[in-house]
């Protein structure tokens, strides 16, 4: 693995904000230990937004808990991978900060977001004072000054009258308020890197879409990177530039939005897409991915989508590889009978990124663009 | 990978499950199991009775005997055992050292008195004796029987009120709901001690009426949880669905909504349990509860009390009895709190 | 409410009557406040609203969180109880039957819950919880019932073997799948399904609509199919009606409603949604604020507030629901400028009201 220095100034230009490599999370359970992440590598560009898409257990906010290092001590850890971050032209790994160094990166560096604007919100003070504490907390402003940035930052994120709405507690505000009071705390220190897990699943369709289109103007304006946690393919269509597919606690696809959308690699991220209905086109009946979403106890061995695909299945059943029960060996078994390890993630096309046995890695492979 | 929780556990052995992982929980249990069973078969661990014996060519089992007649109700049916029920016998002089026989672990019955009072604690008798020379070992193990059965009695008689009135206030809502959550507030008022007090100046003062004072006077808390947990619940869906069903009011109160607020109910009992053992000793060593010579916790730390300047052995005893049980109960109410509260499952956010 | 009745009439079909008939439908909460608990306000859950669910039909009902929606779906079936109104189903009277009379129309009428997981009694085994409507309408007991529940199960997707098995063993679709069976067990005619796969995995969603689909074949089912997710509804839904604040506002054929939705609230609902499908940058119709508190809902449309076309009648008048020119005979719509907005269809570029909550 090349151990990434600080780069000199012309190179930095290419290198990702934030590079998450080989992140491995376990969280306590009743007597036993869950692997809710497991070996996820992923990169965040300048300046784009990153959609992380799964179904639930799949691993999306525990990546996000990580990478802010927010998963409690009692609950769970972080066992390994390195969490780089590009700060203030050095790249540090998150991982190895000390606790005051970290909480510094946090909020200052960057801000998360969560889904529930109610108890994300200090019930018992003023909205601008919690806008304002981002500031007071990392000692970048006196009490006076950040008040009337906060109120500032309350009118940049749509909240009309913000100098008076700045005085209400959070339960005189409805749910998109509350959601965008949360995105004004977050934006309060100019961070590099927002990570909203789940922004508007809470929320109304027709807040939600206020929402989205509050967050890319932000983005633009403020020059920042987005990780976007969603479950919604329709959102994730409408806001990503590119889209990390995760399933069962592993990276399944990583692909920009339209390559993903018109040509989806991975049997999960196909059937998913198929399965979806849509407004544009109704169907007689839904395509379906058969089976359950797995529980993070008892992950299946081998390519953990195995029990679930369509794509083994035909292909078992053309006969002429090796088969056991059903699937192909090879989705269960590594070559030489091993209980197998999941399929790694590899360069299918440009820039298209898969973890499935049966699409072929991309030839002209040259060892640099390895690196997602 | 290692263990998880049983997938395919009931809802009980979920809470076994989880109640396992608290360690003072456990040994609280332990506790309490230990108690209880002392209290049970107190005549076989202490007594002056045998076990078994053989006398004038006939076996008897008398102590087993006394144990089986203390169960209510199935007792009545068992006859004593005689001659060894009658008033006046004394089974250690009429048993010769030929007959054979098996004693308890303690060979002196509660009351039993002896020529030796005041006696230090000594391998014949293990905590010593009291004033009038009864062994004190053999004191606490009937001790244990009032204590528990007060306990364990009047928790039951507070739990069957408790679900009864908060079930119904919970169910019915409304001014009915009003009425009754008044008539729980009345009652929390009621300062305990003093109206058992009052009310003992009156009754008889013996072990039935503490256990049915206590229970009348202490199941608000039950009654206030169950209040609660029938709102929260007549509101959740799967009530709504019974409802849709066709369900009655009565099935949805016993099958639906009942078995759900058990468990919160069980906990309110099981911190009761203590706080009546600790009314009962009260009670007894003002006076008003056991009366003597039956023994009890109580009343065994009155009489230490009256000798502590010059006998100080006898006072530790029911001390470390009574410490002892009411912080078992309070580990396990504990344990079982956390065990049915879902928060504090660990789980994964993903 | 006078035009919520003439709106109706337009839309009888030709059958005789229809299995479910809804007249100006009000259920209204109280709100009590101080130490008398006097009622100081009414929430205006459903507020007037009328339709009609033919035998074999799935009528859909879209609209945000506080639309009412929920609340229109248990009043249905007596869960909640009507303020005003008339429910007739199956030629009775819902809402003035006896209670012995009602529990037999419950064999009727089922319903099956958003939360599979907080419609399930958690001390319940499965065949418990789908016997228990065999059990009070004494259908079958002993042997019979087992079997009948496990015949259930399996047409639901699950197996015998899980009959012994309780909820929290179960994923959250196959919790859904035991509702289903629970809801079907007495061969209703009628079943009203709130939110059915909201709380579902994506891809878990798609089996269960086709299992109902699917039971809605079999059984000749009628559906009330209440959701807030469009896409669900377009797939599943015969007709459909848009809710607002407690009052139907839009209500046509589900093809009529996505070609040409004429209230804007349906088109800004229909704009708002994303489409999974990155290729098609559509701009939206970004409405401002949220919706108002059904306490004290807005005079006139009750939609003005958020309307980018309000005028001053939408502040003073309630729009008639009513069918409009150009429009099919089974379109209704409340909107005193549905006849203008003929030219703004919704999938086209237009309007993009955005902005910031208003207050």
């Amino acid at each position: 693995m090349t151990s990434v220095q600080t780069a000199d100034k012309s190179g930095r230009r290419h290198q990702p904000l934030l590079r998450v490599e080989g992140l491995r999370t376990e969280y306590r359970s009743d007597g036993g230990t869950i692997t809710a992440v497991d070996n996820v590598t992923f990169d965040v560009r300048r300046g784009e937004v990153l959609a992380i898409v799964g179904e639930s257990g799949c691993g999306k906010s525990a990546t996000a808990m990580s990478i802010m290092r927010l998963i409690s001590p009692t609950a769970g850890r972080i066992a390994s991978g390195r969490v780089l971050f590009d700060r203030d032209e050095e790249s540090v790994d998150l991982l190895l900060l000390d606790e005051s160094a970290m909480r510094s990166v946090r909020g200052q560096h960057i801000s998360m977001i969560f889904q529930e604007p109610m108890t994300s919100l200090n019930p018992i003070h003023q909205v601008g004072d919690q806008v304002a504490e981002a500031l007071l907390a990392h000692g970048l402003a006196n009490r006076r000054e950040a008040w009337d940035r906060a109120v500032t930052m309350l009118g940049k994120v749509g909240i009309a009258a913000a100098s008076e709405r700045a005085r209400d507690f959070p339960h005189q505000l409805s749910g998109g308020m509350r959601q965008r009071v949360m995105i004004a705390m977050a934006l309060m220190c100019h961070p590099k890197l927002l990570i909203a897990d789940e922004p508007t699943t809470a929320l109304d369709v027709t807040v939600q879409a206020q929402i989205l289109d509050l967050l890319l103007s932000l983005k633009e304006s403020q020059g920042m990177s987005v990780m976007l946690v969603s479950h919604d393919l329709g959102v994730v269509a409408e806001t990503a530039d590119r889209v990390c597919v995760m399933y069962a606690g592993q990276v399944v696809e990583l692909a920009p939005v339209r390559e993903l959308f018109a040509n989806p690699l991975h049997p999960y991220t196909r059937g998913l897409l198929e399965s979806l209905p849509r407004i544009s086109d109704a169907k007689e009946r839904l395509t379906v991915i058969p089976g359950s979403v797995p529980n993070a106890r008892r992950f299946p061995d081998g390519c953990r989508f195995h029990p679930r695909c369509g794509l083994t299945r035909e292909l078992a059943c053309s006969g002429n590889r090796p088969v056991t029960d059903g699937v192909l060996a090879r989705c269960i078994r590594d070559v030489d009978g091993q209980q197998g390890g999941s399929p790694t993630l590899q360069e299918a096309e440009p820039e298209h990124f898969v973890a499935c046995w049966e699409v072929p890695a991309r030839q002209d492979n040259q060892p640099e663009s390895a690196h997602v | 990978m290692t263990r998880g929780p049983d997938q395919h556990a009931t809802g009980s052995q979920r809470l076994w499950q989880r109640f396992r992982r608290n360690r003072a929980g456990v040994v609280g249990l332990g506790c309490v199991l230990s108690l209880l069973l002392i209290a049970m078969l107190s005549p076989l661990i202490a007594g002056n009775v045998p076990i078994v014996c053989r006398y004038q060519d006939q076996w008897y089992a008398p102590a087993v005997v006394e144990t089986v007649r203390r169960i209510p109700i199935v007792g009545r049916i068992v006859r004593p055992s005689k001659p060894f029920g009658l008033p006046g016998f004394d089974a250690k002089s009429e048993l010769s050292d030929a007959d054979t026989a098996i004693w308890p672990l303690i060979p002196f019955g509660p009351t039993e008195t002896s020529t030796q009072s005041f006696a230090s604690p000594s391998s014949t008798h293990w905590l010593g004796t009291d004033e009038i020379g009864r062994d004190i070992a053999a004191r606490m193990v009937h001790g244990t029987t009032v204590s528990m059965s007060v306990g364990v009695v009047a928790m039951g008689i507070a739990g069957f009120i408790g679900l009864f009135i908060g079930g119904i206030a919970g169910f019915a809502g409304g001014w009915v709901d009003a009425v009754l959550s008044r008539v729980i507030e009345v009652v929390i008022c009621f300062p305990v001690l003093f109206l058992i007090l009052s009310v003992m100046v009156w009754l008889e003062p013996n072990i039935v009426n503490v256990m049915i004072i206590i229970g009348i006077t202490r199941w608000t808390a039950v009654a206030r949880f169950t209040r609660g947990e029938f709102i929260k619940l007549k509101e959740q869906e799967f009530v709504l669905a019974a409802r849709a069903s066709g369900a009655g009011t009565l099935r949805i109160a016993v099958r639906h909504l009942l078995p759900n607020a058990l468990a919160p109910a069980l906990v309110t009992l099981t911190f009761g349990v203590a706080q009546a053992i600790l009314i009962e000793a009260a009670l007894s060593w003002l006076g008003f509860g056991v009366q003597p010579p039956n023994p009890s916790w109580g009343n065994l730390l009155r009489s230490a009390y009256v000798h502590l300047r010059s006998d100080p052995y006898m006072v530790y005893p029911p001390c470390v009895a009574i410490f002892v049980a009411v912080l078992a109960y309070n580990l396990v109410g504990d344990a079982l709190r956390d065990a049915i509260d879902p928060r504090t499952e660990l789980q994964a956010r993903t | 409410m006078s035009e919520a009745m003439t709106s109706t009439g337009r839309e009888s079909t030709p059958t005789a009557s229809p299995l479910l008939r809804v007249r100006d439908l009000k259920t209204h909460f109280p709100i009590r406040k101080g130490v008398l608990s006097r009622v100081h306000a009414n929430l205006r859950a459903v507020d007037g609203v009328s339709l009609d669910v033919a035998t074999g039909e799935t009528v859909g009902i879209v609209g945000e969180s506080g639309c009412g929606k929920t609340t229109l779906g248990r009043t249905i079936l007596r869960l909640t109880p009507a303020t005003s109104g008339s429910i007739h189903f199956d030629g009775h009277d819902v809402l003035s039957m006896s209670s012995s009379t009602l529990r037999r129309v419950r064999r009727d009428m089922q319903i099956i819950f958003q939360d599979p997981a907080g419609s399930l009694n958690p001390r319940m085994t499965v065949a418990s919880i789908v016997g228990e409507p065999l059990m009070i309408h004494r259908i079958a007991t002993g042997r019979n019932m087992s079997e009948r529940v496990a015949e259930l199960l399996e047409k639901v997707g699950l197996t015998g073997d899980d009959l012994h098995r309780y909820p929290h063993e179960f994923s959250g679709g196959q919790r859904q799948r035991i509702g289903i069976a629970r809801a079907i067990a007495l061969n209703p005619k009628f079943i009203v399904c709130d939110e059915p796969v909201s709380a579902l995995d994506v891809s878990i969603q798609s089996q269960v609509i086709n299992l109902l689909a699917d039971l809605r074949g079999e059984f000749g089912l009628s559906y009330l199919f209440i959701a807030h997710n469009l896409a669900v509804v377009r797939h599943f839904c015969d007709r459909i009606a848009v809710m607002y604040l407690g009052r139907i506002v839009e209500s046509a054929s589900a093809a009529n409603i996505f070609a040409s939705a004429r209230h804007p609230y349906t088109m800004a609902l229909l704009s708002a949604v994303p489409e999974p499908d990155p290729q098609r940058k559509r701009s939206r119709i970004v409405l401002r604020g949220e919706v108002p508190s059904a306490v004290d809902p807005p005079t006139g449309c009750a939609f003005h507030t958020r309307c980018p076309f309000a005028t001053d009648i939408c502040r003073s008048e309630t729009p008639p629901l009513t069918g409009k020119t150009g429009l099919s005979d089974d379109h209704i719509v409340a909107c005193h400028h549905a006849d203008e907005l003929l030219q703004f269809p919704a999938s086209t570029d237009h309007v993009s009201a955005s902005g910031g909550d208003t207050l």
